[in-house]
């Protein structure tokens, strides 16, 4: 492919590379406005240098850009160009991880305004989007290897970001060893790669498929699926993202919902001329984000803390855009991300918001009428689960109904008729939670009304009326707001029969799977009945969680209690990976530990030195300094030198 | 020279030899020492002598006399190391001396 | 020369004995004398005069004078050892194993040796004459080296003995 040298490219990732370190250098020195300054500022230079670089890719007349950074050799036949890549499929993620990156950095200022972690914060946000950046813009495998690890290692610090909760550290640890297993998952493909293609870069790569057996192409495929789904929270890698939910609310907005959780999806999307050659990776791809869609909708329906809720949503949003790069619509996945990123950080920021203004209380059954009290937050939170609920014209109808048809065009008829259920139970977990937190009486009011009927205050009630609320500021509500329009008008580059963008766009990188929107309209019954399902269980969701519903009371009254059950615990998995892999590995280290170290280790090193001491005891005798042992020593030297010669000669 | 007159003086030599190093080991005066030291000088410059006879060879000579060499100058500074112990101390006793100890 | 041999070994070897045997230091260095004169005897027998006369006079002669002078310079009394220290364990018992070790070894050697009739010997061997043509043409370099080590051994004794003590 004909290429464009760009500069531009490095100034994304070096700029917000620059803002970690000089944040992370002058934390605490520098004012927590200064720092905010120059962070925000670095990424949103990220972000213009991205626009440049769309502006100078429209100009290159179907070249596309390059940059090299680093050349390794040549050695013999190796040589080895690692350099940044400016394709379509690039700059699409480029834009939205630094374009959402740079909201929530403005969002992140007030945020954290009073965290004594401030500029810690903003240097591990920074050093985020610059890891973020080089994986997306990678033009060779070694790099998109690079910056995995290293999105790897900001997720694990900004999850633990408060290490002095005991469970955000042990989330931290989660999610990096979980990661760890994609990695692993990813190094081995990149061998493969290595030995069948003899280049890391995508170009070489993917012009040499054609020439590398099917069953190749297939462990290639399946190895980076183990790496995306990791990577991604799906099936059955996907327990870390829950437990992320530790570290604070606008991190898993940008980390663990709009960007980095969506790797997996660019790993696939970037990797599709492999996937296309094997049947068996396409379908594994398809059926683990079906699969994960489903999961991640079901578990959804019953979790009472906010941000679990959303982060399930989120699992099962990269449900659907795995099941669309599984069928090979790989425009639908990259259309779905972007409008998914808009949304879902939307949510989370809204839920940051919430979180903040109660201070702290994640429990959805503690919240309630917090729609009178902040009526900017509502209406935005309502554009965003109408959006997620896929409900037109908002921007997830657009990319989800592409996503479904493409899967009903594809043949997968079980895939499909699940992405519809999903969808439904989708609109119907979102509009609890809508429901639950905006609608009827707060907290307070429930808490005074069973006080005054039982004629006592208990302490609670009391804290509850001291409560003193943190409403969200203006460098909170402003990006909100940003995400709010991007919702609404973000799926209307693809409308079928008016505009499409993404197929334009992306259909130079990705070839013949940009067709879908040509048979749009033809599906009007499919379409009819997507749109009925998710308005039913809308609606459904609106009469049971209302002020008056049925399935609001009851759930309301066990605020106090552990949820248990299938759905509210995650179909159990988290005990049985406990039960499978913690207590084994637990058990295994327990024995090496108390019985393999102290026995047999340290056994043999004081074994060891036991012997030696028993020696050096037994040798020493013969070295008392007296001038007459010495020569006994060397007298019995001759004997056995001379009994050598006599004896074998 | 006949081979049981070889085996007579070299049997002779090796008896010399470890005469002298029995000496070396059990006696403690490092003077005595010093004397056994010289027998086994004396011993192995008779073998070298025998063998320069039995084959004809003078080389053997003057390896016995370069012994003698080696052992003048050895005698000599092993006698003032003695000398100096003396005068450090009354009486020496060679197992007195252990700064090499292990 | 049998009879010469076994005569001239026993004296070598009594002295010997009496080396090691002896108590007094005097009669160490007089045992060691009369040994050396058995030796020299025996070199004798061997046809070597020059070394034999050598024998006499450095050994028996200069350097044994030096044992006398130095016993007589330090100590006349009986041998300077009292016993004040244990013997090491088992060192003499040791000793004279090993010893009788390396002897057997040494003779067993020596009587599986296979040497039948030796070279012929001409009319100068073991002169002073022949001697002097060897050591000052084929071994003029250790000769040279010889005479430094002597060097060496003298300046040696010069400062370790000539020294003030500290």
């Amino acid at each position: 492919m004909p290429m464009q040298s760009a500069p531009v490219l490095a100034l994304i990732i070096a700029l917000p590379l620059l803002g970690a370190l000089l944040a992370a250098w002058n934390r605490n020195t520098w004012s927590r406005r200064a720092i905010a300054i120059s962070s925000s500022t670095m990424v949103f230079g990220a972000f213009v240098a991205t626009v440049i670089a769309l502006i100078q890719l429209s100009g290159a007349e179907g070249q596309v850009l390059g940059f090299e950074l680093v050349r390794w050799g040549p050695w013999g036949d190796i040589d080895l160009s690692l350099g940044l890549l400016g394709d379509p499929i690039s700059l699409w993620w480029s834009i939205v991880v630094t374009g959402v990156g740079f909201l929530i950095h403005v969002y992140s200022a007030g945020y954290m305004k009073d965290d004594p972690g401030f500029g810690r914060y903003f240097a591990k946000l920074n050093y985020f989007v610059f890891a973020m950046s080089l994986l997306v813009l990678a033009d060779n495998y070694i790099f998109v290897l690079i910056g995995w690890a290293n999105v790897g290692v900001a997720s694990f610090m900004l999850i633990g970001f408060w290490n002095y909760k005991p469970e955000a550290a042990s989330a931290a640890m989660k999610a990096f060893i979980m990661n760890a297993i994609g990695e692993v998952g990813l190094i081995l493909a990149n061998v493969l790669i290595f030995v069948n293609f003899g280049t890391f870069k995508f170009d070489g790569v993917f012009n040499q498929v054609s020439g590398v057996s099917t069953e190749v192409l297939t462990a290639i495929g399946l190895l980076l699926l183990v790496a995306a789904v990791a990577k991604s929270a799906q099936l059955p890698l996907h327990t870390w993202l829950p437990d992320a939910m530790q570290g604070p609310t606008a991190v898993s907005a940008l980390i663990h919902a709009a960007t980095m959780v969506t790797a997996g999806v660019y790993l696939v999307t970037r990797s599709h001329p492999i996937y296309l050659g094997s049947e068996t990776a396409m379908q594994a791809v398809a059926w683990v984000g079906g699969l994960s869609a489903l999961f991640g909708a079901l578990v959804a329906l019953r979790q009472t803390d906010i941000k679990r809720v959303l982060a399930f949503s989120t699992m099962s949003q990269v449900g659907y855009m795995m099941l669309a790069a599984g069928v090979g619509a790989y425009t639908a996945a990259m259309f779905h991300f972007m409008t998914h990123a808009f949304f879902k950080a939307l949510l989370f920021l809204a839920a940051g918001i919430i979180i903040h203004y109660l201070n702290g209380e994640q429990d959805l059954r503690k919240m309630g009428g917090l729609g009178r009290k902040m009526p900017a937050v509502y209406w935005m939170s309502l554009i965003g689960v109408v959006a997620i609920a896929g409900i037109p014209p908002l921007a997830g109808f657009f990319s989800k109904e592409e996503i479904l048809h493409a899967v009903h065009a594809e043949g997968l008829t079980f895939l499909y008729f699940l992405g519809i259920v999903v969808g439904g139970m989708t609109a119907f977990y979102m509009f609890r939670l809508f429901a639950l937190t905006f609608a009827g009486e707060s907290y307070e009011e429930r808490a005074q009304q069973t006080a005054y009927r039982s004629g006592k205050k208990n302490r609670r009630t009391e804290q509850a009326q001291e409560a003193v609320h943190h409403p969200a500021g203006p460098e909170m509500l402003i990006p909100v707001g940003v995400l709010t329009v991007l919702s609404v008008i973000g799926g209307w580059i693809s409308i079928p029969g008016l505009t499409s963008v993404p197929q334009n766009f992306l259909g130079t990188a990705l070839g013949r799977y940009t067709e879908w929107h040509a048979h749009a309209m033809s599906y009007g019954p499919e379409l009819i009945l997507i749109l009925a399902i998710a308005i039913a269980g809308a609606a459904l969701a609106l009469y049971q969680y209302g002020p008056q519903g049925a399935w609001r009371r009851i759930e309301i009254e066990s605020a106090e209690k552990r949820s248990t059950g299938l759905l509210a615990t995650g179909f159990y998995l988290d005990s049985v990976y406990q039960t499978l892999v913690v207590r084994p590995v637990l058990g295994i280290s327990g024995f090496i530990a108390n019985w393999t170290e102290p026995k047999v280790v340290d056994g043999a090193v004081n074994g060891l030195a036991r012997l030696v001491q028993i020696t050096g005891d037994t040798l020493r005798r013969w070295h008392a300094g007296l001038v007459r042992r010495y020569a006994l020593v060397v007298f019995v030297g001759v004997a056995g030198v001379l009994a050598y010669v006599l004896l074998m000669f | 020279m006949s081979e049981t007159a070889l085996q007579g003086y070299l049997a002779l030599s090796a008896l010399i030899f470890t005469l002298g190093g029995v000496g070396i080991m059990v006696r403690r005066s490092p003077l005595i020492m010093l004397m056994c030291v010289e027998l086994m000088w004396s011993g192995a410059a008779l073998a070298l002598i025998t063998f320069a006879r039995h084959v004809g060879n003078m080389d053997g000579h003057i390896f016995a006399f370069f012994v003698m060499i080696v052992a003048a100058a050895e005698v000599a500074i092993g006698l003032a190391l003695i000398v100096v112990l003396f005068r450090r101390r009354e009486e020496v006793d060679a197992d007195d001396i252990q700064q090499l100890r292990g | 020369m049998n009879a010469a041999l076994l005569i001239a070994g026993a004296i070598a070897v009594a002295g010997g004995l009496g080396v090691v045997i002896g108590r007094t230091p005097v009669h160490n260095v007089v045992s060691l004398i009369v040994s050396f004169i058995g030796l020299a005897v025996l070199y004798l027998t061997l046809d070597a005069e020059f070394i034999a006369i050598v024998q006499i006079i450095v050994y028996a002669g200069a350097i044994m004078v030096l044992f006398l002078f130095v016993i007589a310079l330090l100590t006349t009394r009986r041998d300077p050892v009292q016993n004040r220290k244990p013997e090491p364990s088992g060192q003499t018992f040791f000793g004279i194993v090993t010893a009788a070790a390396v002897l057997m070894f040494l003779v067993g050697g020596v009587l599986g040796l296979e040497a039948p009739g030796g070279e012929g010997i001409d009319e100068t061997f073991g002169q002073v004459a022949a001697f002097g043509r060897e050591l000052l043409t084929t071994h003029v370099f250790p000769f040279e080296i010889a005479a430094f080590v002597l060097l060496v051994a003298v300046v040696g004794v010069v400062i370790l003995v000539g020294r003030k003590q500290a």
